[in-house]
């Protein structure tokens, strides 16, 4: 009896799950990592690569990368690579091709079936363009389910009985919001809306701004000009984030970020939760506008 | 009263179809349904074709349960082997930063010689402090114990020195070597001098 996988195909990562002893576990990529980068490449030799690997040769190879091709999705949109015309659900394919295949390594057994989550807003032929990737995958689509509805399962709401509930989902780089309505193992949208332009990227680079312009006050370099300092501070800025939805402070230590005559300079700069959300408290205000559309 | 006709409604539902029940007298008809309407009431061919798909439900259900677990097993042999490594380079992962740092501080005193001595020392404070954060993280704390009674249990006493008052004896006077526990595990006893 072969498993159904569950796979989140997401704008920047994708993400793929199955039921084990009735829970729902998140397959880890070769890698180790839960999610992988929604990234297809064709490499300068021929090669097809998907995921983190397409994703860290995504700089030296930008012309054969395809990234975020979700927001394609139902378009006649065609990615021309080569004399090659491919259309958002082949692209979409290979992505699901490599859930597949994490899913089968893990599973240690070949998977065919699958249910595939799309945005609420998806209209019927973005729906029927994500089923058909999967069928190019060659996987049975068993269902597309609503993002929201996939989020409101996974927190077990189907069994609080009749409610109404808020589904707020700040992915990487896009932010969608849904009002639903959950009665009877029934899950209805009753409005949706986002902002497909922000995300937690976003949040990491307000956190690297501030770093940025601290250094520049006290040291009078602008580490924005530096790439590899820039780097270290995106590093750092998404680490502190992540940090301070856990304790009220953290503390950024650079040594060594870079250098002129006088010598070597070091960031050290404390954060507190507060500050943080002073600073992104914009980034914020405009997810409530979505939100009270909603 | 009224519960008898309750009996009685439920009864003739089930058996509308047949007549020779139908027929019998009222105490019958009441002590049948009280012996329970499933056996009395349902023909034979529906209860077995209830309990064949019962059956067949628990049997799946078994098949899955097992299938689940046999992959279960299967993994299991192979991941606390793989979980052992992956635990190990993991945690080298988390130090690799503190290795970048010290060859920046290493670029940079080659580069410049010794003339940004202040400099460089802060940054070198810095790594340690960036590694000591690492160890933190990890549950990972200093055994020092200097002034504080001495107890093998996390001390290794190197050196006997004279106690210079009563209260000093049995106590730590020197941390040789800095020891490091988690929270119920020392990785490594401090190197203690201790009063006698």
């Amino acid at each position: 009896m072969s498993k159904i996988i569950g796979i989140d195909l997401g704008t920047t990562n994708s993400c793929v799950a199955v039921i084990e002893g009735g829970e729902p576990i998140v397959i880890p990529n070769a890698e180790g990592n839960r999610t992988t980068p929604s990234v297809v490449a064709f490499s300068k030799t021929g090669e097809r690569l998907v995921g983190q690997v397409a994703k860290r040769q995504a700089i030296t190879n930008p012309d054969h990368t395809i990234m975020s091709i979700k927001r394609d999705m139902g378009s006649d949109r065609k990615i021309r690579i080569e004399d090659k015309n491919y259309s958002p659900q082949e692209i979409s394919a290979m992505v699901l091709t490599k859930m597949k295949q994490e899913a089968e390594g893990y599973l240690g057994e070949t998977v065919s079936q699958a249910v595939i989550t799309v945005p609420a807003y998806f209209s019927d032929s973005q729906r029927q363009a994500t089923k058909d990737a999967g069928v190019i995958a060659g996987l049975e689509v068993m269902r597309i389910i609503n993002e929201p509805t996939a989020a409101a399962l996974a927190y077990g709401l189907d069994k609080e009985g009749n409610q109404k509930i808020l589904v707020y989902d700040l992915g990487g780089g896009t932010f969608d919001v849904s009002i639903m309505e959950i009665g009877d193992g029934v899950f209805e949208v009753l409005a949706t809306r986002g902002n497909n332009r922000l995300g937690g990227d976003d949040f990491d680079q307000r956190v690297m701004d501030y770093l940025a312009d601290e250094f520049k006050k006290t040291e009078g370099i602008d580490l924005r000009m530096d790439k590899m300092a820039l780097q270290r501070l995106k590093e750092a800025a998404e680490k502190a984030k992540i940090e301070l939805s856990g304790v009220l402070t953290t503390n950024i230590n650079l040594p060594f970020i870079t250098a002129d005559a006088t010598g070597p300079k070091h960031l050290d700069v404390t954060l507190t939760r507060a500050k943080f959300e002073e600073m992104t408290a914009d980034l914020v205000e405009k997810s409530m506008a979505p939100l009270r559309e909603a | 009263m009224g519960k008898d006709l309750v009996k009685d409604n439920q009864f003739e539902d089930n058996t509308q179809n047949d007549s020779s029940v139908n027929d019998e007298d009222d105490v019958d008809r009441i002590s049948r349904s009280e012996d329970g309407e499933d056996t009395s009431l349902t023909k034979p061919e529906e209860e077995l074709a209830k309990v064949i798909e019962e059956r067949d439900k628990y049997l799946a259900m078994a098949q899955r349960i097992q299938a689940d677990f046999d992959n279960y097993k299967k993994r299991n042999k192979t991941s606390i082997a793989a979980a052992y490594n992956d635990a190990e380079l993991e945690t080298v992962g988390k130090f690799l930063p503190v290795l970048d740092n010290l060859h920046r501080a290493l670029d940079i005193s080659g580069e410049k010689g010794s003339s940004h001595a202040e400099a460089i020392c802060k940054g070198v404070e810095m790594v340690t402090k960036q590694f000591t954060d690492i160890l933190e993280k990890m549950g990972i704390t200093e055994i020092g114990g200097e002034g504080e009674p001495f107890d093998p249990m996390y001390h290794d006493a190197v050196m006997s020195v004279e106690a210079e008052s009563e209260e000093e004896k049995n106590t730590v006077t020197e941390v040789v070597l800095m020891g490091y526990k988690t929270e119920d595990k020392v990785i490594r006893y401090s190197m203690v001098k201790v009063a006698n």
